[in-house]
């Protein structure tokens, strides 16, 4: 079958590869129809996060048909799921509470995500040798461990550009909106407007915000943030993203603030050109413009929610700024098991149709230009789509 | 020595360390080998030892069992070179009593401890083990259990194994809330070649203690979920690919030829299978 493929820094190649295999009684496996490329997975693609080997398959957002069940779990050949990005047993302690993305049992690789953590949190699809290892979903077929857990059938009537994201960027703005504790009118400022700000904008006002403000500098990204109702800021418009939210808001500042950024965050600040040149030699390994702000920005006593992924260390983090004016941070892997019902229910009752966000459609044997152009932000790119 | 250099627990400082002993270790060693003669020698053997100290984190005089050096606390070296000590603790969401029948029976460890080929139960005390050991040896020994509580307490060791004597215990406890069991195993064996096979082991990255963790891991798998995490044999891609791909057509060939030879001996197979899956009802991994 055709895979798209790691093999290095900006090197990613679609590959013949073996078709994967039912290995234990709970896997399905899935023919995928369609797949999607990640914020996330830019990461992989620049070469941030570690542990990747070469001829690892990328992809962590996927739907598809079932075409193979190991043991009886409620699938059945030709049941058309979207799967969820985090492997979740379902047994252990925070699969229990509902926290999947910290499962105790599913990361293979559990002895070196503790080296770093201290505490292995769940296998990733997709995403590194140190979240599992495991093959991902932009390929034609992919094993699923614990069918009975991940996947959730879909209704014939909602098309798969409208189910795919909930596998991943719908549950994670809104997950990122939720960590807000948004009070009913509060005003909700949100950095980054890729398609993790753009759910988060409409789950916040979802969640009783009264004014979203979005940040970033891609005039098309701000065009569907208005779509969804969101006030913009172009940050290389103004001089002070702070002092510009502190005059939107009366003086008092956004009640919370999401940093849907992460660690490869742009600026034109000093601080960003720092974090830059830390990071060329070496001496960090996460930049944090976004967060900074994030910080700087947020009302005394607000909330500053982190969906943006950040991998390893960052430097100059204002913690002195965070503490004096009683901040809550709130962050994480998105717990995508809790919230793919709820938000199913959104979209059949037409309150959202998260396929607003995709901007290129392709197929498979296009995903190395396709990751080069989501890479560089060239043609107007906001979320890429690929068909196998 | 001891009494010059107080047993503080140096692990913390060690580690922050690192980078200055390899950096200061490399250092004296490129001078040491420049200078020749006996001085210079001295001085490459403590650069080596200071990058040996940078690189994997142990003293070479570690791994000769002085003492003084090594840090306290849990870890895999019992001061005195009195064998390797073991340690560790999981909480497994399992009632005591799920846990104790599941382990008691010690044909069920191979299913997740990585070395152990097989147990073979000869009556209710005693056992027949089978280990991969180091460097591939195998190794077989006796075992009887010598103090029991139900659900509480299981505590074994060796007999006839002059190579590798050992001994072991698992408690269990029930765990706070809604979380199961605490289950705390501890080992002790004298490993063979004594410490200086341990020790050498260790440099070059096999720690029994990181591998015990794994094989408590599994177990946690196991019986929480039926099934042992992995991603054996799913695709892969590049030059990888290829022998990946033709490795699964001549497993699958293989497969099918045992499986039309195998058909008069399969009733032997599951009821083998029957007798070792006691208390859960999944198959191993």
């Amino acid at each position: 079958m055709k895979a798209v493929c790691w093999h290095g820094k900006q090197d990613v190649r679609v590959d013949n590869v073996s078709e994967p295999k039912i290995t234990n009684p709970r896997d399905v496996i899935i023919r995928i129809t369609l797949t999607a490329v990640c914020g996330s997975d830019l990461h992989l693609y620049n070469g941030f996060i570690p542990s990747m080997k070469s001829g690892d398959i990328l992809g962590h957002e996927f739907m598809g048909e079932v075409v193979e069940v190991g043991t009886e779990n409620g699938l059945k050949q030709g049941d058309r799921v979207v799967v969820p990005f985090a492997l979740a047993c379902g047994n252990c302690y925070f699969c229990r509470k509902g926290l999947t993305a910290a499962c105790d049992n599913s990361n293979p690789n559990a002895d070196m995500l503790e080296k770093k953590d201290g505490y292995a949190s769940s296998g990733l699809f997709g995403y590194s040798h140190i979240y599992g290892g495991y093959a991902g979903g932009q390929a034609e077929y992919v094993r699923v461990p614990y069918g009975d857990v991940g996947p959730l059938k879909i209704p014939e009537s909602i098309p798969d550009e409208q189910a795919l994201f909930l596998s991943d960027i719908f549950p994670t703005g809104y997950m990122a909106a939720e960590n807000c504790n948004i009070q009913g009118g509060d005003v909700v400022a949100i950095w980054g407007c890729g398609s993790v700000g753009q759910f988060a904008i409409r789950s916040a006002f979802m969640l009783g915000a009264g004014r979203v403000v979005a940040i970033d500098r891609f005039p098309e990204r701000l065009a569907l943030a208005r779509k969804g109702n969101a006030e913009t800021i172009n940050y290389e418009e103004v001089d002070d993203v702070v002092e510009e939210l502190k005059e939107l808001t009366g003086g008092i500042g956004p009640d919370s603030c999401i940093d849907a950024v992460g660690l490869e965050a742009h600026g034109n600040s000093a601080d960003a050109y720092y974090d830059r040149a830390k990071q060329m030699t070496g001496l960090t390994t996460d930049r944090l413009s976004a967060l900074r702000q994030a910080i700087k920005a947020c009302r005394k006593c607000g909330t500053v929610s982190i969906p943006g992924v950040y991998g390893g260390f960052v430097d100059k983090m204002p913690m002195g700024t965070a503490f004096g004016k009683g901040l809550t941070l709130k962050m994480g892997q998105t717990h995508v098991h809790r919230y793919m019902a709820p938000l199913l229910k959104e979209i059949e009752s037409s309150k959202i149709d998260p396929s607003v966000v995709i901007s290129h459609r392709i197929n498979l044997s296009d995903a190395p230009q396709a990751y080069e152009v989501f890479s560089n932000k060239e043609d107007h790119c906001i979320k890429v789509v690929m068909r196998p | 020595m001891e009494h010059i250099f107080p047993r503080i627990d140096r692990r913390k400082s060690r580690q922050q360390l690192r980078l200055k002993y390899g950096l200061a270790g490399g250092a004296l060693l490129a001078i040491g080998i420049k200078r020749g003669s006996f001085f210079g020698g001295i001085l490459s053997l403590a650069g080596a030892n200071l990058l040996v100290k940078g690189i994997t984190g142990h003293d070479l005089l570690e791994t000769l069992g002085v003492t003084s050096f090594t840090p306290t606390g849990q870890n895999a070296q019992v001061p005195h070179q009195l064998g390797v000590q073991i340690q560790r603790t999981i909480t497994i969401g399992l009632s005591p009593e799920d846990i104790y029948g599941f382990i008691r029976n010690f044909e069920n460890l191979p299913r997740f401890m990585k070395h152990v080929q097989s147990v073979e139960m000869q009556g209710d005390k005693n056992a027949h083990w089978v280990i991969a050991g180091p460097a591939g040896r195998k190794m077989e020994w006796d075992s009887e259990i010598i103090n029991e509580i139900p659900n509480e307490l299981i505590a074994w060791q060796s007999v006839n194994c002059p190579d590798m004597e050992n001994a072991g215990s698992i408690r269990l406890e029930k765990a706070p809330q809604d979380r199961g069991t605490v289950l705390r195993l501890s080992l002790r064996y004298m490993p063979p070649a004594g410490s200086i096979g341990a020790a050498i082991a260790k440099l070059f990255g096999k720690d029994p203690e990181a591998e015990i963790a794994a094989d408590l891991c599994r177990l946690k798998q196991f019986l929480e979920t039926g099934e042992v995490c992995t991603t054996k044999g799913q695709p892969v891609g590049g030059l990888q690919a290829r022998r990946e791909y033709e490795r699964v057509q001549e497993r699958n060939r293989e497969l099918l030829k045992s499986s039309t030879e195998a058909i008069t001996t399969e009733s032997d197979y599951s009821s083998e299978k029957a007798k070792s899956a006691s208390a859960s009802g999944s198959s191993s991994f």
